[in-house]
């Protein structure tokens, strides 16, 4: 993906650690943060992205470049010749393993897809930490998550009697 | 009714959400022990990923710790009733209860599937109340009706309520004497997009009139199992997709509707032996792309001023050319519906994928079919236009047949063919104790002769198929705007 076809307008994305990425416009514009500086031209040459170092803007720029719908580039639809449904089912497959990372890239990919407005990437990435929580007790939930309990037992036992139907 | 009932609950909104919910597992968290980061997110990080939870894990959270305490109800709520408890369990209506009045809002979306509202007087005149109250965005709202028992009125403070962006109401009835919508204007739902009605009793007309005219941005509408509405009058400046589903209405006119891109009508009529005839008149709606089922045997088709009939001759005003997808239902046994089929495909010459669901009575009449489509004037949208043409339901019998030798030999942009047999003969070829069933075969042989006869597109694939496994025919998935092709 790194070679630069012609005719396709490419973009540099600076991170706050002093790397540069190049990548194409379309690629970028996943981002509805960085799509909304694209169209109001606040972008010239290059546009820093604050607060996301280059280990984690380079994932996030790898997941863009797969989910950028591939019928850009023509104009033409593609769902006539490549069945929707096996697309989305290589998608899913490729979403599983991108997401086998550590807690702390989970986290801090939650947060850069939040700060640059990417739906598909803040769904992939919270879905994880949903499914901890999702039906486990607050015991397990506490521990998977590293959460301590800073509540006196007194304290506790209000919040579950305030939300009592939740605990049943 | 109860199997009908049950169908359509399997048509929710939010069932997806379950069924992913169900599937978590937490094989997949690599690394659990270490550092506390997920307290280090925001706010506004960790109150979307509540709003994620099912509602019952979501309130959980308030205990985990401090930094939980007050995110779920600073959240706006979403809760649907099915995550809460086994249906059926007297203490599901007793959770919604006690979260709907605790929660303060605002509510984003509401799923409530398992009150008999009948039964529930209290819960009838509560929560309606406090769904409004709350600001209600996206509400599914179905009364769970005990058998034969007449359907509760609608609530008023659900008609009220202007902060609703989907609605989605089911087993309802609506007032005896119409519906006032609120403030009697043009702004009663200033931020509905979409509107289900499902099983709707006493219904009329008129108030669809009145649910079109105060909803200013609407732009799906759908109208399902609903008897008694018996004229559906489309005039709205923002609906881009309608569907009429098993109602049994006599009249649909399509006036002023600028955005309509698609209008569906599927089990519309009222009396399979004797049906009543259906008027659909369409006016006035320049971007409408997909139509459908038409059936000419009941529908009665008009086309501004004309009324379209067997011998209508094509002028500019009887032609609608944005149609870009059709869809028929036809017996082919018939002549009369056979010449209706030729006229009606008339009045769309721009038609590119044309779905013909074959509905067989006997098989009737002689031979004046062959001729009929050998003699017959070239028909714009086969001639020039259509890409692809489907035949479902295909039985193998002549009549079926002469129509594809007339399509193949006439098509000239034809790429595709399709024959779908019926589920029936589909069944019986997979019974590999017995040979290929004549009729089945009978299917492949006429196909293998229709390849070797005169074609007049230049590459053209031509499949025979059995039937889809699953009935593709959701009504979610018909006003899905991406799903280009609702037919298939």
């Amino acid at each position: 993906m790194a070679t630069r076809e012609a005719g396709k307008k490419m973009i540099m994305l600076k991170s706050p650690d002093g790397m540069e990425f190049e990548v194409e416009e379309a690629v970028a514009m996943e981002s509805q943060t960085i799509r909304k500086m694209i169209e109001d031209d606040c972008a010239d040459t290059a546009i820093l992205i604050p607060n996301i170092n280059s280990k984690i803007l380079s994932r996030v720029i790898e997941y863009c470049n797969k989910h950028v719908p591939t019928t850009g580039a023509t104009g033409a639809a593609a769902s006539d010749t490549v069945a929707p449904a096996a697309l989305a089912e290589d998608l899913k497959i490729w979403d599983a393993e991108f997401i086998k990372v550590n807690r702390a890239t989970r986290f801090n990919l939650i947060q850069a897809a939040s700060y640059l407005n990417i739906k598909g990437l803040l769904d992939l990435t919270s879905q994880t930490t949903i499914d901890t929580i999702s039906d486990n007790s607050l015991e397990e939930i506490r521990s998977f998550l590293s959460t301590k309990n800073d509540y006196l037992p007194e304290e506790e036992q209000t919040i579950r009697r305030e939300n009592q139907w939740a605990f049943q | 009714m109860a199997a009908s009932v049950k169908q359509v609950l399997g048509w929710f909104p939010g069932i997806d959400a379950i069924a992913r919910i169900r599937d978590a597992s937490l094989s997949a968290v690599p690394g659990y022990a270490g550092e506390d980061r997920i307290s280090a997110l925001q706010d506004h990080l960790l109150r979307d990923i509540v709003s994620r939870l099912p509602v019952k894990d979501a309130a959980r959270t308030a205990a985990l710790a401090s930094r939980w305490r007050h995110l779920w109800r600073s959240t706006p709520l979403v809760m649907y009733d099915a995550h809460l408890l086994p249906a059926g369990d007297p203490a599901r209506v007793a959770a919604v209860a006690r979260i709907l009045a605790d929660h303060p809002g605002p509510f984003r979306t509401v799923s409530i599937t398992c009150c008999n509202f009948a039964s529930h007087e209290r819960e009838l005149a509560e929560w309606p109340r406090l769904l409004a109250a709350k600001g209600v965005q996206d509400l599914v709202l179905v009364n769970k009706p005990a058998d034969d028992e007449r359907l509760p009125v609608v609530p008023a403070d659900i008609l009220r309520c202007a902060s609703l962006r989907r609605l989605f109401l089911g087993f309802w009835r609506f007032p005896d004497n119409g519906f006032s919508p609120p403030g009697g204007g043009a702004d009663g739902f200033p931020h509905l997009r979409e509107l289900s009605l499902f099983g709707t009793d006493d219904m009329l007309g008129g108030d669809l009139d009145r649910l079109l005219a105060s909803s200013p941005v609407l732009d799906t509408l759908a109208l399902v199992l609903s008897p008694t509405c018996e004229r559906v009058h489309l005039r709205s400046q923002s609906l881009k997709c309608v569907l009429l589903w098993e109602c049994f209405m006599k009249e649909v006119l399509v006036m002023d509707s600028p955005l309509l891109e698609r209008l569906i009508l599927w089990k519309t009529i009222d009396g399979e032996d004797d049906p009543v005839a259906v008027r659909v008149s369409i006016a006035d709606a320049p971007k409408l792309r997909v139509l459908g089922y038409l059936e000419p045997r009941v529908h009665q088709l008009q086309i501004g001023e004309n009324v379209i009939k067997p011998d209508t001759m094509v002028s500019p005003s009887t032609v609608f050319p944005s149609v870009k997808t059709l869809a028929l239902k036809v017996n082919f046994g018939v002549f009369e519906e056979v010449k209706m089929l030729a006229s009606v495909l008339r009045c769309f010459p721009e038609v590119d994928r044309l779905h013909i669901e074959s509905v067989m009575a006997d098989e009737p009449t002689g031979t004046h079919h062959t001729e009929f489509w050998q003699e017959i004037r070239p028909i714009e949208c086969v001639k020039s236009h259509v890409k692809k043409v489907v035949i479902h339901e295909f039985r193998g019998k002549q009549s079926e047949n002469e129509f594809l030798e007339f399509v193949s030999s006439s098509a000239e942009k034809l790429r595709s063919l399709l024959v779908v047999i019926t589920r029936e003969m589909f069944a019986s070829a997979w019974d590999f104790s017995i040979s290929l069933p004549n009729e089945v075969n009978e299917v492949i042989v006429k196909a293998g002769a229709l390849t070797r006869g005169a074609w007049a597109c230049e590459d053209c694939q031509l499949v025979v198929a059995g039937p889809k496994v699953v009935d593709g025919w959701s009504f979610r998935r018909a006003s899905d705007p991406s799903v280009k092709d609702p037919f298939r």
